[in-house]
Formats: structure tokens, C-alpha cells, sequence
């Protein structure tokens, strides 16, 4: 008699877990495009993130040549369905072959990258002093803001910490921390911003 | 940033990586740090522009993390000598597009089957679990571009060291058996394969592969809804997935939904021009060549691994260790193991494990024992059932396919 009972029960146990519906939350995208001026950076801000990720980009071999980069901004349109004109493949693949392919440090492509866009590399440390930050704050010690680890602390394991972040430090505020209000610094970009929040939630 | 299945430094200084605490970034790599919490820490694989971050994904612990959108994740390579079978934690994920599901429902889910059938099929995930008695196959999944980093020439495409492969113990259904229930009809040629990811744009052709009729039929090929013994993590391809024993991974499409059999030849984006190799023996050109005729990727080839000692290891003089690695093929099962300890100079048989199947890894041993104090080149070399081996000097082919080369370790004696 043991077994249609011992049957009963495996049979519950392997029905019992389609009750639920599996759910799982992505961890945040972080990578972002080099800054630049050349006019392709706009473009594939635009179009390459509206699909994937920067990392497609930035961990192709450096020695990716021209040819490379025109093939494959033409195989994102043609047949993959990215909306963007013909006329504005050159600029992409000039700035994606000058960025992160075989031409990177050709003349042009550097002097105009670097001469307009000191924080091309976007160091964060050389961000906090650029924009004043440790005048207020300090890494262990409260100044006259919070200490960057206590701010740390206070997003650890929030859903969007890194959103939440980034917004107080464009928008500014007060009363989270204490009356002396936080400047906002909405001259940030999204990339330097990216940059700020990623080093300060480090620590 | 300790993580709690977060491996040992030791562990995670496996084969050829480098390891970086954190908190010994610059602080300018913190811009392609994801998300803070996840970042467990950062490897550095052995070829240029090789630095990754290890992050936790759901149903995964910190991997080696290729791209965020859509997620793609390589399993660090010292796992691979905790055991045989790879954990679903660990197991590598791959996907084409951005529009991956992120929830399914087991009650409302549904498998279509259609085109050239007596009766087309609408299943529930409980309606494929008792159409038949489900089966087991002990199998490595591996990435068409798995090791595709070491590529020289360097091939463009994803930057894998050799961590995109597992293996599993894949629970389900036999297709045979599912096409059997729609009845194929006269005239069939192929069958297609369709899961719940999806392109973003309207018109990106969606990711779909086909296989001749005669394999969908061959018994071998089934639908697994359980993964060393549990569901199969969103990630791999949660509630079912396709298994093709011996087949690259391109083929196992993930989120099965629906298969369609057709009297022609499937010519879509994945099956062509995607996913093609030289139509020659080697599956190979030229370095910088282009092949005059290609086919469909297929079959694994060949390979085998240190995975006991990384590169840089050091070892006793004048004591026995005991060399441990893996070695597979696409299905014939693998016949003999050589190892050799000075550089391919001369070989010696190495002790197969268990046989778990000839789809599985297969363990092998090999006594080391290192006469003098000064580095040694290990390199491994497997043959397989049919006489198929490795080669001594990597082929080549424009996509970075199919990477099999007899593999070295570099250890030191002392």
C-alpha cells in the first residue's frame, strides 16, 4: 500500500512548484560610450544603446580595423532594422574605428577627442576635484556633506541605487543629510555622472 | 563587495586570469563597473583588451560578465575542476537579442507545434512533462565561439576565454517523441526552433534555427525542463529548452515555443549567413582568408583541458602531483587522453575517469612528477572514438569558430 501514497506525494511536490511564475530582475547597465566630439559619438548614443549594451563595442579586439567596424554598423541596419539614415554611417564607424579600433590615437581622431573632452577616460577622482566635491565631502569623514562611505551605506542593496544617486548629485537637495543644502550640478553628463555615482557606491 | 557563493581568490586566480581586489581599481575603471552591488570583483583574460568584471546575475553567482544587454556570461575556468558537472549557477549564458524574458508563467506558457503535421499541438509545460517518459542525457552545451579571444589573427565577435561551455545532466522530453504526437508528414525536410526572446526593432529577424529532420527525429534531440536535477535558471532558457547532444549551443535555443516542420531548407539570418563555417575538413582558411563555400556550424570537434594547475602555477620538485583535467567531443566519446610534460616533446597516456556518456566531459589524471626545480610547458591532447584528435597549431576561420588546438600550461617547479 506504501506505494500509490508515496506516488501521491511526488506527484504533488512536482506539480506544486508551477504555481509560480518565475520572475528575475537584471542588474543594472552600466557601460557607456567614450565620450567624444567627433560627430559619431551622438549617433551612437542614440541608435547602438537603444539594442545593446556598450560592452558589444568597447571589448573588440583594439586592432579592429575600418572595415570591420563599416560592416558592421551596415549589418545593425541592414538586417537587424536600426533606425538610423544611411548618411549616418561614416560618422558612426569614424568615431567607433577612432575610439575603440585600429585608428585609435590617429591625429584627428585624438586631439579633437582630448581637447574638448578632458574627462574622456572619465576618472572619477579627477571628476571630484574638477567639480569641487571634496571641498564638502571626504571618503571616511563627515565634512560639511556626508562621508562618500556613509552615502554608501545608505543605498547598499536598494533596487536603483545607482539612478537615486545620480539624481542627487544633478538635482542637489537638502534634508536628506542635514539642512546645508548640495549644490546641483546639472552641467553633468550622463557618462560623468555614471562615473561619480559608481565611485562613491564603492566605497 | 564579499559575495556569499563568491568563489575563493584562489579559485578565481584559475587558468591564465589575474585577479584584482576592487578596491585596487583606479578609480577611472569605475565607469565600467555595473551595477555596485553585483561587482564582485575584476579578471583579466589572457589576450588584449581582456579585463571583465565578475557580476551576480539572477540564478548566478558573480560570472565573467561579456555584455549586459542582452546578458552574456562566461563561467570562470577553475570551475570547471570543482566537478564534472558544472553548476546552474556557474553555467555560461548566451543570447542574440535585447528582448529576453524576464518572467514566465509555468501555468500559462504554451509549446506550439505546426507546418507539416497531421495535428498541430498546443502544449502546456505539464502536457510536455507526461507526453512521454522523460529521459536524461549527461551533455556539454559549448558557444560556436567559445575561445574565440585566442584567436590569431583576432576574429571579431564576442571576446571569450574558454569558460563559454558547461555540462549538464538535461531532464525532458524527446522531440521524436513530440513530432511523433503532431505525426510529421511525407515530405519534411526540417524542423524550426523558436523561443521567447525576441528582437527590439520591427524587422530584426528573430533567432530561429532549424535542424534536418532525420536529427529532430533521431531519439537523441529533446526538451529539457530540468537542469542537474532542477528548473533551468531564467537564464539558460527557463521553462524549456532544446537539446542537441554534441551540438554547438546556437542550436539549444532557449525558452522553446514553438517548432514549426517544413519541406525546405530554413534559410533565416541565423542559420544564413550567421553561424557558417568553411565547407572543409578543418572548418578552416587561411589566417585573413574567406571561405569559398560554407555549412551550418555542427558538431563539436575535439578538446581537452588542464584544469587542476593554471597558467603561472607552481608545483613541488622531485614529488608526484597528480595533473587533472577535461576532455570532450561531439559525441563519439573520447577514446584516449595524452599528456605530456615538456612542451609535446614526448607523451604519456593519461588515465580516463568515469564515463558519464559520450556527450559529457570526461575526467582524466596524470602523474607529474617534475625531475629538477624550473618551468614546464603541460599541454594535453585527446582523441576521440573516430580517430579525430587536436591540432598542434591553431586553425583558422573569419568567425572565431570552433577553437580546438592542443593547450598548454605553463607551471613552475620549485
Amino acid at each position: 500500500m506504501k506505494g500509490p501514497i508515496v506516488y501521491a506525494t511526488a506527484f504533488a511536490f512536482a506539480i506544486a512548484p508551477l504555481a509560480h511564475a518565475l520572475d528575475i530582475k537584471l542588474p543594472p547597465e552600466t557601460s557607456i560610450y567614450k565620450r567624444s566630439d567627433l560627430p559619431g559619438y551622438r549617433l551612437v548614443q542614440q541608435y547602438c544603446l537603444t539594442c545593446h549594451a556598450a560592452q558589444y563595442v568597447q571589448f573588440q579586439p583594439l586592432s579592429s580595423p575600418r572595415g570591420y567596424w563599416d560592416a558592421t554598423v551596415k549589418k545593425m541596419k541592414k538586417p537587424f532594422g536600426a533606425p538610423f539614415a544611411e548618411a549616418d554611417i561614416p560618422a558612426m564607424v569614424d568615431y567607433l574605428v577612432k575610439t575603440y579600433g585600429a585608428e585609435q590615437g590617429a591625429p584627428g581622431a585624438l586631439s579633437i577627442a582630448v581637447a574638448s573632452a578632458p574627462s574622456v577616460t572619465l576618472d572619477a577622482t579627477a571628476l571630484l576635484a574638477a567639480n569641487g566635491c571634496n571641498a564638502c565631502h571626504a571618503v571616511d569623514k563627515k565634512i560639511v556633506g556626508p562621508a562618500f562611505r556613509d552615502v554608501a551605506a545608505k543605498y547598499a542593496g536598494k533596487p536603483d541605487a545607482l539612478g537615486q544617486a545620480k539624481q542627487s548629485i544633478r538635482m542637489g537637495g537638502a534634508g536628506k543629510w542635514g539642512e546645508v543644502p548640495m549644490p546641483p550640478f546639472p552641467q553633468l553628463g550622463e557618462g560623468e555622472l555614471n562615473a561619480l555615482a559608481f565611485w562613491i557606491l564603492a566605497h | 563587495m564579499a559575495h556569499e557563493k563568491h568563489p575563493s581568490p584562489h579559485a578565481l586566480a584559475g587558468r591564465r586570469m589575474a585577479l584584482k581586489a576592487l578596491g585596487a581599481l583606479g578609480a577611472g575603471a569605475a565607469i565600467a563597473q555595473p551595477a555596485f552591488a553585483a561587482i564582485a570583483a575584476q579578471v583579466t583574460l589572457p589576450f588584449e583588451n581582456g579585463e571583465r568584471e565578475l557580476v551576480a546575475f539572477p540564478q548566478k553567482r558573480p560570472l565573467i560578465l561579456l555584455t549586459s544587454r542582452p546578458p552574456q556570461l562566461e563561467t570562470p575556468f577553475a570551475i570547471f575542476n570543482d566537478g564534472l558537472i558544472t553548476p546552474n549557477d556557474a553555467f555560461f549564458v548566451r543570447y542574440h537579442w535585447s528582448g529576453i524574458p524576464t518572467s514566465v508563467d509555468p501555468l500559462t506558457y504554451r509549446l506550439r507545434v505546426g507546418g507539416k503535421v497531421n495535428t498541430p499541438l498546443e502544449l502546456s509545460l505539464d502536457d510536455v512533462k507526461r507526453l512521454a517518459d522523460p529521459v536524461e542525457v549527461i551533455a556539454v552545451n559549448q558557444c560556436s565561439g567559445n575561445s574565440r579571444g585566442h584567436f590569431t589573427p583576432r576574429a571579431n565577435g564576442g571576446q571569450l576565454s574558454n569558460g563559454a561551455m558547461g555540462n549538464a545532466r538535461w531532464t525532458g522530453v524527446s522531440l521524436k517523441k513530440v513530432l511523433e504526437k503532431a505525426g510529421v508528414q511525407a515530405g519534411a525536410l526540417q524542423a524550426t526552433f523558436d523561443g521567447l526572446d525576441r528582437p527590439l526593432l520591427e524587422g530584426g529577424p528573430d533567432f530561429v534555427k532549424s535542424l534536418n529532420i532525420d536529427h529532430a527525429l533521431d531519439g537523441e534531440v529533446m526538451l529539457a525542463w530540468a537542469m542537474n536535477g532542477e528548473d533551468l535558471p531564467m537564464l539558460n532558457g527557463y521553462p524549456l529548452r532544446l537539446i542537441v547532444p554534441g551540438y554547438y549551443g546556437t542550436y539549444w535555443v532557449k525558452h522553446l515555443s514553438d517548432i514549426q516542420v517544413i519541406d525546405s531548407v530554413f534559410n533565416g539570418f541565423w542559420m544564413n549567413p550567421a553561424y557558417r563555417i568553411p565547407d572543409n575538413a578543418c572548418a578552416c582558411v587561411e589566417p585573413g582568408t574567406a571561405p569559398a563555400k560554407t555549412i551550418p556550424i555542427n558538431r563539436f570537434n575535439v578538446r581537452s583541458f588542464v584544469t587542476s594547475l593554471s597558467d603561472g602555477a607552481t608545483v613541488a620538485a622531485g614529488r608526484e602531483t597528480v595533473v587533472r583535467g577535461i576532455a570532450f567531443d561531439g559525441g563519439y566519446g573520447i577514446a584516449e587522453v595524452a599528456f605530456s610534460a615538456d612542451g609535446g616533446g614526448s607523451w604519456n597516456e593519461a588515465r580516463l575517469g568515469k564515463d558519464s556518456g559520450r556527450y559529457s566531459f570526461r575526467e582524466w589524471t596524470a602523474a607529474f612528477r617534475p625531475p629538477k626545480k624550473g618551468s614546464y610547458e603541460l599541454k594535453v591532447r585527446a582523441v576521440n572514438r573516430i580517430g579525430q584528435s587536436q591540432p598542434t597549431s591553431a586553425l583558422w576561420n573569419p568567425a572565431g569558430y570552433m577553437r580546438n588546438v592542443v593547450e598548454s600550461t605553463r607551471v613552475v617547479a620549485a
